[in-house]
């Protein structure tokens, strides 16, 4: 008996320790977790690496701002409609509402094992310009 | 009676010559229009009534018709005159302008043709009653349109300006009645009609007086209503919190006290802070509130302080009736100043708190979903995951401790209870101390060249609290290689840490020092306080600290202590 194909997530954080956690908690929920500590780092995956299902971002990054990250992954033909959820610690309606306007889902910091699983999950197989269609 | 008139005539032309004198003064120090224009027609006044005291002597006996049609014909031209102070601030109507002058026009000319002098007594030609009328037509319909100028322009201004514009209003009504009565009784003058126009005369004047130049202590009863709101004002400016909440106050208080059209607030940097009543494009605003020169227009005034400008769009009466008003809202300067400094602070204060309370959240929150994953699902972690799961709480743990700890100081050096005890110190010692609390990590180098006997005057454990921040700092942002000097300079020892890295990028300099301030790069690991901190346990220890970019390249953090005496 074969088993299904764990999903790949790109998981964009720059505190290691966050990233210890992220990592953990990712992998008991069934995820093959890929690390990219910085916004170049994690272009450079995308780039190369066409196998993610979904990324992990946090806005927060030492080199590059994750919007403007953001801005390119949704500019590129090949990752348009890359599923990706944000994780933020600056809480607020306009980084949700910006967040809806790139057809991202949005996670507060701090989160919990429960939420960041389930908000990943929800966004497995929804491409992301179907995000306004389907309401979420 | 006569003698009573005659004293009344006389105060009542050296009032007039009071006028003049207080017109032409005020013209000099401010040359406005209506100025002039008052200026000219009490002078004519005056220059009438003292001609007339010398022709009382009969001292030209040949000319004095040409003299009497002359002084007629200025006599004409007061109300004229006095009809251009009126309409100096706000244009009437075409018709109403074209009449005035047609009919001032018909007035000198008559004047000028009459053949004889009729003294009184004497019997009165027709065509003396004609003249007589032309001349009570052209004061009565100048005289009208003065008031009525004066009486409604005055709506909607403040109290101070409201009473000087409708005294100066009725002062022409009463000057008209006066001329009224007097022409009409010429035929046939009684002593009794001699003194109410005398009396009426000279009532106008010192109306006229009031509403130029109001006495000091009527202005100060007059604007009562101004002063409750201004105290009102001033009292909700310091409760304000934040800039927005000043401007908010502030504006509508401005042009209330003014009786402004709409104002506006621009702080010293050129941020237009709000606006109130006024639809100008921004980039105007900003334009004319930072200008160096006076406003073209009059009726834009502006109040400059220390920390900006307010712009206030007036009345077009406001420049000549509203000068105490500026005068008194150039002195709110002080106060807009304090309460922009005063929420600024609170401001900086709740975006330290924030900062504060974000920093500490994210060690925090790190220590707790890691408790919380041991405790749930240790038994599916590896003993590699345990360990790393150990060592992260025992870092976020630290962290969480680094930063109270700077905190604290913060606090304490901020309210300058920070105790110190300065002794002479040997720099290389200390150095070597600061390198044992933060041994460079794997990959870095660091080069001491701190001679063994370099002393100075400091407080060794602060001395080393700086030197771990600015260790860790180029440890974190610089590359592999850290250096840590001294130079000896005229007036200290200048202690150095550079490091070769990419160096504090420039927009971010002038906020390096400022609490919580990040550059690229950082792996958010250290406090965010660590230079705020450092440059105030410099000065507090009788030092200073400075940023300035390395050779060829990376950043330098010098300390300069005071030399052991």
């Amino acid at each position: 008996m074969t088993q299904p194909p764990r999903p790949r997530v790109l998981v964009v954080e720059d505190e290691p320790d966050i990233m210890l956690l992220i990592r953990l908690w990712l992998g008991a929920g069934g995820f093959e977790v890929v690390e990219a500590q910085t916004g170049s780092e994690a272009a450079a995956y995308l780039e190369s690496d066409e196998s993610f299902d979904v990324v992990l971002l946090d806005l927060r990054l030492p080199d590059i701002d994750g919007w403007t990250l953001l801005t390119r992954i949704r500019g590129n033909e090949r990752t348009r409609s890359l599923p990706v959820v944000i994780a933020s610690a600056h809480a607020g309606s306009s980084t949700a509402r910006r967040a809806a306007e790139f057809g991202c889902s949005y996670v507060s910091k701090p989160f919990n094992p429960e939420t960041i699983l389930a908000a990943l999950r929800s966004r497995l197989g929804r491409p992301a310009g179907r995000l306004s269609s389907t309401g979420g | 009676m006569r003698q009573t008139i005659e004293v009344l005539r006389h105060v009542g032309l050296g009032v007039f010559v009071g006028l003049t004198i207080v017109c032409a003064r005020q013209w000099r120090a401010r040359t406005q229009p209506a100025l002039r224009w008052a200026t000219i027609a009490f002078g004519s006044l005056a220059a009438i009534g003292l001609i007339g005291l010398v022709m009382q002597q009969q001292v030209f006996r040949g000319l004095v018709l040409w003299l009497i049609k002359g002084l007629l014909a200025v006599l004409i031209l007061f109300p004229y005159f006095l009809y251009r102070f009126a309409v100096a601030f706000q244009r009437p109507s075409r018709l109403v302008m074209g009449v005035a002058r047609a009919v001032t026009l018909i007035a000198v000319a008559y004047s000028l043709a009459i053949p004889r002098l009729v003294l009184p007594g004497m019997p009165q030609p027709a065509w003396l009653t004609v003249y007589r009328g032309v001349i009570l037509a052209q004061w009565t319909i100048l005289f009208c349109i003065i008031a009525s100028q004066l009486w409604w322009g005055a709506k909607g201004q403040t109290t101070v300006p409201r009473r000087r514009m409708r005294t100066l209003a009725l002062a022409s009504l009463g000057m008209n009645v006066a001329i009224l009565l007097s022409g009409i009784a010429a035929g046939t003058p009684s002593e009794r009609m001699r003194l109410v126009t005398q009396v009426l005369s000279l009532g106008s004047s010192i109306l006229f007086f009031v509403g130029l130049a109001p006495p000091a202590w009527l202005v100060h009863i007059w604007r009562r209503p101004e002063m409750v709101g201004f105290q009102g004002a001033m009292r909700d400016l310091f409760a304000a919190t934040s800039q927005a909440e000043v401007s908010r106050i502030l504006l509508p208080h401005a042009v209330r006290v003014i009786g402004a059209r709409g104002a506006a607030l621009v702080s010293g940097t050129g941020t237009l802070l709000a606006t109130h009543g006024t639809t100008d494009a921004p980039e105007n605003i900003v334009a004319l509130a930072l200008s160096k020169k006076d406003p073209d227009t009059p009726s834009v005034h502006r109040v400059a302080f220390r920390t900006g400008a307010m712009l206030i769009w007036t009345s077009p009466y406001a420049p000549f009736f509203s000068q105490s008003e500026f005068a008194m809202l150039d002195g709110w300067g002080l106060f807009v100043d304090l309460a922009l400094e005063r929420s600024a602070a609170a401001e900086r204060q709740r975006m330290f708190i924030a900062n504060a309370a974000h920093e500490l959240r994210t060690p925090l929150t790190t220590i707790l979903g890691v408790a919380s994953t041991l405790a749930d699902a240790r038994g599916s972690l590896t003993e590699a995951q345990v360990q790393d799961c150990l060592q992260a709480l025992e870092r976020q743990g630290a962290r969480a401790v680094l930063l109270i700890r700077n905190l604290l100081d913060l606090a304490q050096l901020d309210g300058e209870r920070l105790a110190t005890s300065i002794e002479t110190i040997t720099v290389s010692g200390v150095v070597q101390h600061a390198m044992e609390a933060a041994p460079p990590p794997p990959g870095i180098n660091v080069t001491v060249k701190v001679a063994p006997d370099i002393v100075a005057e400091a407080d060794p454990d602060r001395l080393e609290q700086i030197l771990v921040n600015l260790l860790s700092n180029a440890y974190r942002y610089g590359g592999p290689d850290v250096l840590i000097e001294t130079r000896e300079e005229p007036d200290g020892i200048v202690l150095v840490v550079s490091d070769a890295g990419p160096g504090v990028p420039e927009e971010l300099v002038p906020h390096l020092f400022e609490p919580f301030t990040r550059g690229n790069g950082a792996r958010a690991s250290g406090s965010g306080l660590g230079l705020a901190l450092s440059k105030r346990l410099a000065e507090a220890i009788a030092g200073s600290m400075w940023y300035s970019p390395a050779s060829p390249r990376g950043a330098s953090f010098s300390v300069r202590l005071r030399r052991s005496a």
